[in-house]
């Protein structure tokens, strides 16, 4: 079902130091909030990490888990910022794991961990997902009709490893239309088959249906612009650093980031794509 | 009154613009994803008709088409004040 651990290794595990070169100083590898502002793309990261601690009730009573947390930005946040009680993060990839352990965190425990597979030490009372549900379904799935069913056991699953009146900040991208443009076309769909094989954004139709019967939406926010923006940021210090990149990397590495995050600047522009966040409360 | 839309013709015109392919036994039934173009091509001859027709095919019907009359009566629920030729 969706990206494996050989899959995630090939989109995450390039080496923590190259994503350290482009992304946000606290590696937030996911769409920050601008709302239309001249910010840094540190600034952004940090709305964007406080609006979902909103969406999801966080207080320093919380014992919070975060699935799918990439190299620990929002643990760290959580930890540091909303000193919650606890913080627990699952990943897929060893390396992001490695990353978070290196931050010794207070309160934070880090496992490599599919959600499939996890068996929570106990029950949670809040709940974060960033931008993981893009790897739970492979494109061959979605094809075959498998996307709502596999959304909805995720849903199911993380309901069962929360208490009553948990709240849950989710964070996805969203698929609008397949582009129509030859070159739009091939790009989109190397995208999704070489950067970040096994999986496949999900459509917002799909999210609101899948969260039934475990969760209520309260709140949608769409995204489009903000995450266009982030990635813009992404690509120009990616191309600050190229010549580092080439001599410690290869050309392809560079290359291919530079084509990867040049087709996501330009997929947010023309809609092929767009970020929706949402806030979910647990029905009881 | 306009002529009504013959999107046989207009898919055999289609598939040899964006593919220089020649497809004269074409049938209404033919399977689009038997005719050999890769999905690329697929998605180019699919925004020939939409430009041509001034429509867009939703994505959720897209993942939907098998034959070129799929494709045809995709269209006409777009274009309810078209005739389509049989
Ligand atoms: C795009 S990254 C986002 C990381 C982080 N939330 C952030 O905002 O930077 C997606 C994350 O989902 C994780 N992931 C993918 N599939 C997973 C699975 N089956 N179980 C748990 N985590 C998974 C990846 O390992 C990665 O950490």
């Amino acid at each position: 079902m969706g990206s494996n651990k050989q899959d995630i290794a090939v989109s995450y595990d390039v080496s923590n130091e190259f994503f350290r070169l482009w992304l946000d100083e606290r590696m937030n590898y996911t769409c920050g909030v601008f709302d239309g502002q001249e910010i840094s793309l540190e600034e952004a990261q940090l709305n964007k990490l406080r609006i979902l601690s909103g969406f999801a009730h966080v207080t320093p009573e919380s014992t919070l888990l975060d699935i799918g947390c990439g190299w620990g930005a929002n643990l760290e946040y959580q930890a540091l910022v909303n000193k919650v009680k606890a913080a627990h993060g699952i990943t897929l990839s060893e390396a992001q794991c490695a990353e978070i352990r290196r931050r010794k965190l207070p309160g934070v425990n880090a496992t490599v961990r599919s959600y499939l597979e996890y068996k929570p030490p106990l029950k949670f009372d809040a709940v974060m997902s960033i931008c993981m549900m893009e790897h739970i379904v492979s494109p061959q799935e979605a094809r075959e009709g498998k996307s709502i069913p596999a959304y909805r056991n995720y849903f199911r699953l993380v309901h069962e490893w929360t208490k009553p009146g948990t709240y849950f900040g989710l964070q996805t991208i969203l698929r609008n239309f397949v582009p129509r443009d030859r070159q739009d076309v091939k790009d989109v769909g190397w995208v999704t088959y070489e950067i970040f094989p096994g999986g496949i954004t999900p459509r917002l139709e799909e999210i609101v249906a899948a969260v039934n019967p475990y969760w209520e939406i309260l709140e949608i926010k769409t995204r489009r612009l903000d995450y266009q923006k982030t990635t813009w940021h992404w690509r120009d210090r990616l191309r600050r650093n190229e010549a580092k990149i080439r001599a410690e990397w290869g050309d392809k590495v560079f290359d291919d980031y530079d084509r990867y995050l040049s087709t996501c600047v330009r997929g947010f522009e023309k809609h092929y794509q767009s970020l929706a966040q949402y806030s979910l409360k647990r029905i009881d | 009154m306009e002529q009504p839309i013959d999107v046989l013709e207009m898919f055999k015109q289609a598939a040899f613009e964006v593919d220089n392919r020649r497809l004269p036994d074409l049938k209404l039934d033919t399977l689009i994803a038997g005719l050999g173009m890769d999905s690329v091509a697929v998605m180019e001859l699919v925004s020939y008709f939409e430009e041509k027709l001034s429509v867009r095919i939703p994505d959720e019907e897209l993942s939907r088409l098998r034959t070129v009359k799929d494709l045809r009566d995709a269209i006409a629920r777009l274009r309810p004040d078209r005739q389509f030729a049989a």
